[in-house]
């Protein structure tokens, strides 16, 4: 296990668990092609929670903000976990996007990364944008869950994984 | 023009923009808390430059806005293309800018983004790579 953080994220504690992580990365990871992956995944998982749950909070503020991040390896994958709460009215345009990434070839993801850049669209964050940009440079299948808690929440469960080699 | 200089965090770039000089930089790490907030006055900047270019019809020497990033989030990629187009637009006008986009050797992940960003331009990119 190279991180594991539950509880209420904010940018500082991003910060701190970026920081964190790109220590311990220098010293599990020899290759610098990885390590720029691992890098690049990570943060876009932590700011996808942080995103997530203010657009959740905007909704609903009385939605948990409790959160949970990991990542781990073993000799053949870097393993993301990622877990928040979500209103269900959210998760079936999320599983649509997730499932829409997954159908698609490499240069399909390239082309759905062109479109979601040149959409018009500005927001301070874009979850479509950080899926397929992940599903990128993962080069693997994005994983997702939603355990519905009551009628108004649901806890989404996000994994991908990217090759040690 | 007033020259925008923000100065870089460990999860926000510096900028410079400074018209009067002629030099256009963008280098660091690009995640900032809030993406609008931190990139909206430098939209703004770039608007007016590209405005006051456009109406003038040509400018005192090519610009080049050199960029280099360690690293930059999803979220502020849309904002670097924003930028790019208003530049872009100067191009389409024959007014002669280019992108540099640096980028260090162990680093492909970022020249892949910035032939991402160039596949969606047409103005000229050049690649720089470093030690």
């Amino acid at each position: 296990m190279l991180l594991a953080f539950t509880g209420e994220f904010d940018m500082k504690i991003i910060n701190a668990l970026i920081t964190s992580v790109k220590i311990k990365l220098k010293e599990v990871e020899q290759i610098t092609r990885i390590q720029k992956r691992v890098y690049y995944i990570m943060v876009e998982c932590l700011e996808g929670i942080l995103g997530s749950y203010e657009t959740t909070a905007k909704a609903n503020p009385k939605v948990n903000p409790f959160s949970i991040f990991t990542l781990s390896r073993d000799a053949d994958y870097y393993y993301f976990i990622s877990g928040n709460y979500v209103l269900n009215e959210y998760m079936d345009s999320q599983k649509m996007m997730i499932d829409k990434i997954n159908a698609l070839n490499a240069e399909g993801k390239r082309e759905l990364f062109r479109q979601c850049m040149t959409d018009g669209k500005i927001n301070n964050y874009s979850a479509d944008l950080a899926l397929v940009d992940i599903a990128i440079k993962s080069n693997n299948t994005l994983e997702y869950e939603f355990k519905k808690v009551d009628s108004n929440t649901s806890f989404y469960i996000f994994q991908v994984k990217i090759k040690v080699k | 023009m007033q020259a925008l200089i923000i100065a870089g965090t460990e999860s926000s770039p510096n900028i410079i923009f400074d018209a009067e000089k002629n030099i256009f930089e963008m280098k660091g790490e690009s995640r900032p808390e809030n993406a609008k907030a931190f990139y909206d006055p430098v939209i703004e900047w770039m608007k007016n430059f590209c405005t006051e270019a456009l109406q003038k019809g040509s400018l005192k020497e090519k610009v080049v806005l050199c960029v280099f990033f360690d690293y930059f989030s999803s979220s502020s990629a849309k904002y670097l293309m924003n930028i790019f187009a208003r530049l872009d637009e100067l191009h389409k006008n024959n007014i002669p800018v280019e992108i540099k986009w640096i980028y260090s050797e162990i680093d492909i992940e970022m020249k892949e983004s910035g032939e991402e960003f160039k596949k969606l331009l047409t103005l000229p990119f050049k690649f720089e790579v470093v030690k």
